[in-house]
């Protein structure tokens, strides 16, 4: 379970990214994160994982506050798949790029092993295991970078903009997988049919704060809530 | 843009070969580094006139690559990238040392000829040793035994980021390229007035991308102190892997093998 208790996160430069945010996102549920470009939803995500640190509130995974001590358990807890998957596979194999987490877990080689054929089988890619990421198309860069995060054996994931540069078949298979992970999920994305198949919840971001939080199907189809959020409502 | 990306494929193609299983690929990397190390201090300690007793050393690169099956070509082609370094730094020789060292089928060879063979092959062997050396370790697990050793955090560090982000680097270069190419269809090239722009502008996007890749590994539990991994025991083989290695070495290095020659021609 991620708990998030009224975290406000400012650049250097003095903009304020996200202010005040309160949201809690349970075992095993959904939620889509809309808004506009810049609205923090991105920032949002990295703040849960420690990359981005708010400078007040609270954030804490399975009741784990998150803290300096704390951070490597958060990390190992809510896995992050960043919205361009060349981000994340960056090791001369497949297999190295799932490896990579488990080995900094510090697990032995055979346990490394094992959950890396656990995470690839598990999203039908077992057969990638030895090539390299350069020669994937964009739709298997995505499972493997979900991979990667898969073998860290999260509770929660966190994803931004999954859909991003998909092909529609890339993008149904994306939307099946995601459906059989019994995981819990933040996802932020702009595709609000996506969102609606994936997610029950949905929560509307403007500048920075909880515009919205309710049913998604509900939501974006509200014309005037999602025009005041800067996104267009699904027809 | 495909070829850039075949090309980027090509760079970590011997870091591929890592993964193959071989007995010189199963080795401790501890050993395998201090062969490497060993091998590199003895041939530079040599004389640079001194090819004739260098010429043995040859066996050491010959034979890990036939125990490990590492293809010639791929070391072979990489040593090439190198080659023009190494004439440079020993042309000036064949100007300079026009002194006779022997003669050869009526040929005056002179010293500075040796002595540009001598850099030539010098150059040839350490670069072959260090290629060899990745060509049956992972990266991962040599930058890992470097901490081990207690080499500066900061050097490996920025040792493996290097290594990563040459993709990285080529990959923006690359997009960049071609959208800027697109956009000049009378001109052929990047045009010098532009280069300095697509310079900057390439060096601000790498960093930009470098530090998503950078937070995308800290997402999945990296860091630099836990990259140290477990300390592995030596077994019995990787202490016969390394006397299997280094005592010849220490041998040739000690015994002046010119004698030999002069009995065996």
């Amino acid at each position: 379970m991620i708990e998030i208790k009224n975290i406000s996160v400012t650049y250097p430069d003095g903009t304020s990214a996200i202010s005040d945010i309160s949201l809690a996102i349970g075992d095993g549920e959904s939620a889509a994160l809309i808004g506009a470009n810049g609205a923090g939803k991105t920032t949002l995500l990295l703040s849960i994982v420690g990359v981005l640190p708010a400078e007040r509130g609270l954030i804490s995974v399975d009741g784990i506050e998150l803290g300096k001590k704390s951070l490597s358990e958060v990390r190992r807890r809510v896995g992050m798949v960043f919205q361009d998957p060349d981000d994340q596979l960056f090791m001369p194999l497949i297999y190295d790029d799932v490896a990579f987490g488990p080995r900094n877990l510090g697990l032995s080689e055979e346990a490394v092993e094992k959950r890396v054929d656990a995470a690839l089988s598990s999203l039908g890619i077992a057969h990638l295991r030895d090539r390299s990421s350069l020669r994937l198309s964009g739709g298997e860069k995505r499972i493997a970078a979900i991979a990667t995060v898969l073998a860290m054996e999260p509770t929660m994931m966190i994803f931004d903009e999954p859909t991003a540069f998909l092909d529609p078949k890339a993008r149904r298979n994306l939307i099946n997988l995601l459906r059989r992970l019994p995981h819990g999920k933040l996802i932020a994305t702009h595709d609000l049919s996506f969102a609606e198949e994936v997610c029950p919840r949905a929560i509307l971001l403007k500048n920075g704060r909880i515009f919205a939080d309710g049913r998604t199907g509900e939501l974006i189809r509200d014309d005037r809530l999602m025009d005041e959020c800067g996104v267009e409502a699904l027809r | 843009m495909a070829d850039i990306r075949s090309k980027i494929a090509d760079i970590y193609s011997l870091e591929q070969l890592s993964l193959k299983k071989s007995w010189v690929h199963d080795r401790h990397p501890l050993v395998k580094l201090a062969s490497t190390f060993l091998f590199i201090i003895l041939v530079v300690s040599f004389d640079r006139y001194e090819l004739a007793r260098l010429a043995p050393f040859i066996f050491y690169p010959v034979i890990l690559m036939a125990l490990s099956e590492t293809p010639w070509p791929i070391v072979l082609k990489r040593f090439a990238l190198t080659l023009p370094f190494c004439l440079f730094a020993g042309i000036s020789n064949v100007i300079f040392e026009r002194k006779t060292a022997f003669i050869l089928m009526g040929l005056n060879i002179s010293v500075g000829v040796v002595s540009l063979f001598s850099i030539v092959f010098r150059a040839f062997l350490c670069v072959t040793a260090v290629l060899l050396l990745i060509a049956v370790t992972p990266m991962s697990r040599i930058t890992a035994q470097l901490r081990r050793l207690h080499l500066p955090d900061i050097f490996v560090t920025l040792f493996e980021m290097l290594y990563r982000y040459i993709a990285v680097l080529l990959g923006e270069a690359s997009t960049m390229y071609t959208a800027y190419m697109l956009r000049s269809t009378e001109f052929k090239g990047l045009q010098m007035r532009h280069m300095g722009s697509f310079a900057g502008q390439l060096l601000i996007r790498s960093y930009d991308r470098a530090e998503r890749v950078y937070n995308a590994m800290k997402c999945r539990g990296y860091d630099s102190f836990a990259a140290r991994g477990k300390k592995k025991r030596l077994s019995a083989a990787d202490y016969l892997y390394l006397a299997a290695t280094c005592l010849p070495l220490i041998a040739l290095r000690i015994i002046d093998v010119r004698a030999a020659y002069s009995i065996v021609f």
